[in-house]
């Protein structure tokens, strides 16, 4: 393995990941954590081990990376931690709440209030307006939004001209657009992005990912992202690998050559 | 290798094709029940009729020309010294008067035993050559003594021994049972009920003191009956004729079969109802399942497979769906048929049995059908499957555009026209074939009807959405939207609905068009304060002895008893029924006006009414060719005409005619008027007390009279719904197909509502939302079909009576509710399917 010097590097952050959760605890205020989360998929001869023993802790208020070549577990990881799947064994905490110990019903609301989401594809309604995607989880909760961030967060994406559209009717970096300023609309404690630009042109791809570090510069929010693009991965405060099923290493204010540098690393 | 992608998808699909096969399985088996009904119950009948000719060959009886009186039963009778002749004839071994007319017995509870239905028969014992086995007892033998069928015996519990009452032509009069019989080898009686009195009781009550009803004779060896019935019909005279046994039991077999041949054509409309409804489903399956496979079939054709291949690849699946449905259809077409067996015994209609008999002609047919609207349904899906662009496997979006609806505005118009058309020839009379002329234009409309309502989905499912949407919120609103996002989808799944809610609607309509048109009627006409009738319900009216009238003239408080039947006659080779009295006793009870000619009609004259008369070009004094029931070809005098009346019908002959030309001078009706100062339920009771005698004879007022015609349109709009029922079942699966096949395409989506925090019961929710909207929709075009259906019909009978149009509004909307209940319950397993959904696995689906 190779450790280039990266410029500011966060020297808490930097090196070798932390293993225990009092370590991933004492680095500062979290807004979510892994810890010794397990995934398995089958049984006998079938058995996959998805995640070999995580722990991991997400600072708040920072725009998080977790990065790994295909199978490397990192899309396991991020749905665990968004409460989309169960571990086989550990805990995860969003903020407090345990979510190991939720039932459907619960998980589906703490999903709903407290957690975004930005997919890699067919994150809209297609029924539904743009506004009205935007909206979705408060209208699903049965709360109204707060008009005054509404506007904040439409005029932030840009997408004013474009409320009354339907997703067939905008572009796929408008849609990524409009799925962030869902994501942001309902001021949840984290927003998970799973592979966000994915699908994108690179000058749509930029677009979204400003979006979602501006986000966390000017707003505060704390973001996931998964993303297997270096490019990607540099918008992001920090990032954590991930190879078979476990954080290999991590690497604070990360460049795109940086990240590619220890990518190769990975692959090896 | 298409065969094997076809059975692989097959396979894939098993659910989704499973309840599109259902929906082949419902239409199929109604068709298979019927035919497997009519098919067991005529053998049975021909089992019953032809045991009596083992023993018989020859049978004469009085000559008809055709059905000639209301009851259909009166023939000339015979008199002894036919038989005496018939004896005489060389090749004749053995010949015998045979006596059958009307005998019912009273049931311990006072009233007919059998009731409607089957007749009630009295027989001469032992006048038949065929085979009446005693089973207990011996055979009566004096004027106060009967045998009764075993059926019957079982049924009342009578037995030898018992007084017995037993009302024939006269009053019911007390019998000694004195032996029980069986009927024929098997017993079985059909639900006709048997009493058997010694002939000269018999003759007097049945017939005719020393006549008989016919004669049957056997033949000498080496005689054909053929041959035989030419030798005796040589020898009796005119009136009467000679027919083989065979003939005669064809004859009376052809009664049967012809009711039950419109039966079979009454309960098969249904069945075929229920696989054009069945075509809509199977048509939106193989749609969904071919939009679902866009990709699939894009790669198919990307390497290389021709167009022609993947139409034959769809078709196959159908072929496999249409032939396995039949298959299932028939043998629950079988178990159908027993349970309309049971269904007919339940309404005391007992038929004979026999083991079920399965025609292979049924099983074509059954196969045919299913099999032949499976391909047709699927045959537009696998077209538009083959024209599906290889480019399309490489394409993200897997939704196809859009197509213009353009075509279908004008095809759907011009079906709409056509449909129309035909409907208003056929309601007019003026085609050749009616029935078919109404059944087609109908079908066209429904076509018509789900070609274009693809164009008014959106907006009307808009609409009835928003009122959901302001009292349910974003559920409702994504449901309102899940029901509008397609609509071509929505319109075939709601237009299964529409055509089943249409004819019930229809159906609704006509029974209160009926109902107010006969309330109207009765409101204006009947001066009869009173009505004497036998029977009622089902088959022909019973008759009975005009001496009846007298005795009810007889009570205080009564002005008049007026008896009045029914017979047919032919006019100008047309055979229509006419009202049978006297005309000026007649005119009270009827509220007749002449409008020219005499108020009396003599030997060979008829009145008619004023619609008849210009119809015809009749005045008073023309004349017109006319044949009676004995055969009789007559010149008939209009002796005048009569402003039209519900009452009397178009027709009315006197009595001479009737008395000449008609055998047996029976009634079947005696109307009574009372005195303008007795007080009616005085009157009531003294009448009811002179007619205890008679068991079969009910007295009615003009209010039960209405109410009786009242509860008979229930009846029927009863029983046509209760088996439009089967359509709308059929309607409810294809909801359960389609929103099961959606939820099933729209998984990504649902695992994305899942995942941004909707709750199980809020998605439950929102599809149950879409499916309610799915099913008013339906209803909705349904009933507006419906109601202009109704009002066609209704205008094409106004000048049959049925003048009054009456839309049941509250009976309608509660169907519209009961069309929302059907979209919650169809929600329920689709719904259901979506909630389980795993979120996750939801999302990751390609």
């Amino acid at each position: 393995m190779t450790f280039p010097l990266t410029t500011s590097v966060n020297r808490d952050l930097a090196g070798a990941a932390p293993t225990t959760d009092d370590e991933i605890r004492s680095a500062g205020p979290l807004a979510a954590r892994a810890v010794g989360v397990t995934k398995v998929y089958g049984t006998g001869d079938a058995r996959v081990s998805a995640l070999g023993g995580v722990t991991l802790g997400i600072p708040g208020g920072r725009f998080t990376a977790i990065m790994g070549p295909s199978g490397s577990g990192k899309s396991t990881l991020m749905h665990c931690l968004a409460g989309l799947d169960t571990v086989t064994d550990g805990k995860v905490f969003v903020g407090d709440v345990e979510l190991t110990r939720l039932d459907d019903r619960r998980l589906t609301r703490l999903r709903r209030d407290r957690i975004g989401f930005v997919f890699q594809s067919f994150n809209l309604i297609p029924t539904l307006t743009a506004l009205e995607n935007i909206t979705l989880p408060m209208d699903i909760a049965g709360v109204r939004p707060d008009p005054a961030w509404l506007d904040t967060v439409i005029d932030t994406v840009g997408l004013r001209p474009r409320l009354r559209h339907r997703p067939s009717e905008l572009s796929g970096g408008q849609q990524q657009r409009v799925a962030c300023a869902r994501a942001l609309a309902s001021k949840p404690e984290i927003i998970f992005a799973d592979e966000p630009t994915g699908n994108l042109d690179s000058r749509s791809g930029a677009e979204v990912l400003s979006f979602l570090r501006n986000s966390v510069r000017e707003m505060g929010q704390t973001v996931v992202m998964v993303t297997h693009d270096p490019v990607a991965a540099s918008y992001a405060d920090l990032v954590v690998f991930l190879a078979d099923g476990r954080i290999v290493d991590q690497l604070a204010d990360p460049t795109a050559e940086g990240v590619l540098e220890r990518m190769k690393g990975l692959d090896r | 290798m298409i065969t094997r992608l076809t059975l692989k998808n097959l396979a894939a699909h098993k659910l989704r094709l499973g309840l599109t096969a259902l929906a082949v399985v419902l239409g199929t088996a109604f068709v298979a029940g019927t035919l497997i009904f009519s098919g067991t119950t005529d053998k049975a009948f021909d089992d019953l009729f032809s045991e009596g000719t083992h023993t018989v060959d020859v049978t004469v009886q009085g000559r008809q020309a055709f059905a000639g009186s209301a009851d259909g039963v009166a023939v000339k009778p015979v008199p002894a010294s036919v038989l005496d002749e018939v004896r005489g004839v060389d090749g004749v071994a053995e010949a015998r008067g045979q006596i059958t007319g009307f005998a019912a017995i009273v049931g311990r509870d006072g009233k007919i035993v059998g009731g409607n239905g089957p007749p009630q028969l009295g027989i001469g014992w032992p006048s038949s050559l065929s085979d009446y086995g005693l089973v207990t007892g011996r055979g009566p033998a004096g004027p106060h003594e009967i045998a009764i069928d075993s059926v019957t015996a079982e049924k009342t519990g009578y037995t030898t021994g018992d007084q017995v009452k037993v009302v024939a032509k006269g009053p019911a009069e007390p019998y000694e049972v004195v032996g029980v019989f069986k009927v024929g080898a098997s017993g079985r009686t059909g639900g006709v009920t048997y009493a058997a009195f010694d002939p000269a009781t018999a003759q007097r009550l049945l017939v005719e003191p020393g006549s008989f009803s016919g004669i049957v004779a056997k033949a000498a060896n080496g005689v054909s009956p053929a041959e035989l019935a030419t030798r005796v019909g040589a020898v009796v005279p005119a009136e009467y004729e000679a027919i083989t046994a065979q003939q005669a039991a064809d004859d009376a077999a052809g009664g049967v079969r012809e009711l039950l041949g419109f039966l079979s054509t009454f309960l098969l409309t249904f069945g075929v109802i229920s696989i054009f409804v069945g075509s809509f489903i199977i048509f939106n399956t193989f749609s969904m399942l071919v939009a679902q496979r866009t990709r699939d079939l894009a790669l198919l054709r990307a390497v290389g497979a021709s167009r022609r291949q993947v139409t034959l690849s769809v078709m196959g699946e159908a072929l496999g769906v249409g032939l396995l449905g039949s298959i299932a259809g028939l043998l629950a077409g079988a178990g159908l048929a027993v349970g309309l067996r049971g269904l007919f015994s339940a309404f005391g209609a007992d038929l004979p049995t026999t083991g079920l008999v399965i025609a292979p002609s049924t099983v074509v047919w059954t196969l045919a059908v299913g099999v032949t609207v499976t391909l047709v349904a699927a045959y537009f899906p696998a077209r538009r499957a083959a024209k599906t662009p290889p480019v399309a496997a490489l394409r993200d979006d897997v939704a196809t555009p859009a197509r213009s609806l353009r075509a279908r505005a004008v095809a759907g118009g011009l079906s709409a026209v056509v449909g129309a058309a035909l409907l208003a020839t056929g309601l007019a009379g003026d085609g050749g074939n009616p029935l078919a002329l109404v059944g087609g234009g109908a079908l066209l409309v429904f076509l018509a009807v789900a070609m274009l309502s693809p164009l008014f989905a959106r907006p009307v499912t808009r609409v009835l959405g928003a009122p959901l949407v302001r009292l349910f919120g974003t559920t409702a609103r994504l449901g309102s939207g899940n029901a509008q996002r397609n609509p071509r989808r929505t319109s075939a799944t709601a237009a299964a609905l529409m055509i089943g809610m249409a004819l019930i609607a229809t159906v609704s309509v006509l029974a209160a068009s009926m109902t107010a048109s006969i309330d109207k009627a009765l409101d204006g006409s009947l001066g009869a304060d009173f009505q004497v009738s036998a029977g009622g319900g089902f088959g022909p009216p019973g008759s009975f002895d005009p001496s009846v009238a007298a005795a009810l003239a007889a009570v205080p408080g009564v002005r008049s008893a007026t008896p009045m039947t029914y017979a047919q006659v032919k006019l100008d080779n047309e055979p229509v029924f006419a009202a049978v009295g006297d005309p000026a006793a007649l005119a009270g009870p009827f509220g007749l006006e002449m409008e020219s000619g005499t108020l009396a009609a003599g030997a060979d004259e008829i009145l008619v009414d004023a619609k008849t008369a210009k119809a015809g070009g009749w005045t008073a004094g023309s004349t017109v060719r006319g044949q009676y029931a004995d055969g009789a070809f007559a010149t008939i005098r209009i002796a005048g005409v009569f402003a039209d009346n519900p009452m009397a019908g178009s027709y009315l002959m006197g009595e001479a005619t009737h008395a000449a030309h008609y055998p047996g001078s029976r009634v079947s009706t005696v109307l009574v008027v009372k005195e303008p100062t007795a007080d009616a339920a005085a009157v009531r009771k003294d009448l009811d007390a002179s007619l205890a005698a008679y068991p079969n004879l009910t007295l009615q007022d003009q209010s039960d009279i209405k109410e009786q015609a009242r509860a008979s349109v229930g009846q029927l709009l009863t029983m046509i719904t209760a088996l439009l029922v089967l359509s709308i079942v059929i309607a409810i699966l294809g909801i359960i197909n389609t929103l099961a096949l959606s939820v099933i395409e729209r998984t990504r989506e649902i695992g994305l509502l899942r995942a941004v925090g909707m709750g199980r019961r809020q998605l439950r929710r929102m599809i149950r939302y879409e499916s309610v909207l799915i099913s008013v929709f339906g209803a909705l075009l349904g009933i507006a079909v419906g109601i202009g259906f109704g009002w066609a019909v209704q205008r094409a009978l106004a000048s049959q009576g049925i003048d009054v149009l009456s839309v049941p509004a509250a009976q309608l909307g509660a169907y519209l509710a009961a069309a929302a209940l059907v979209g919650v319950l169809a929600a329920v397993w689709p719904a259901r399917r979506a909630a389980r959904m795993d979120v996750l696995r939801a999302i990751a689906t390609q």
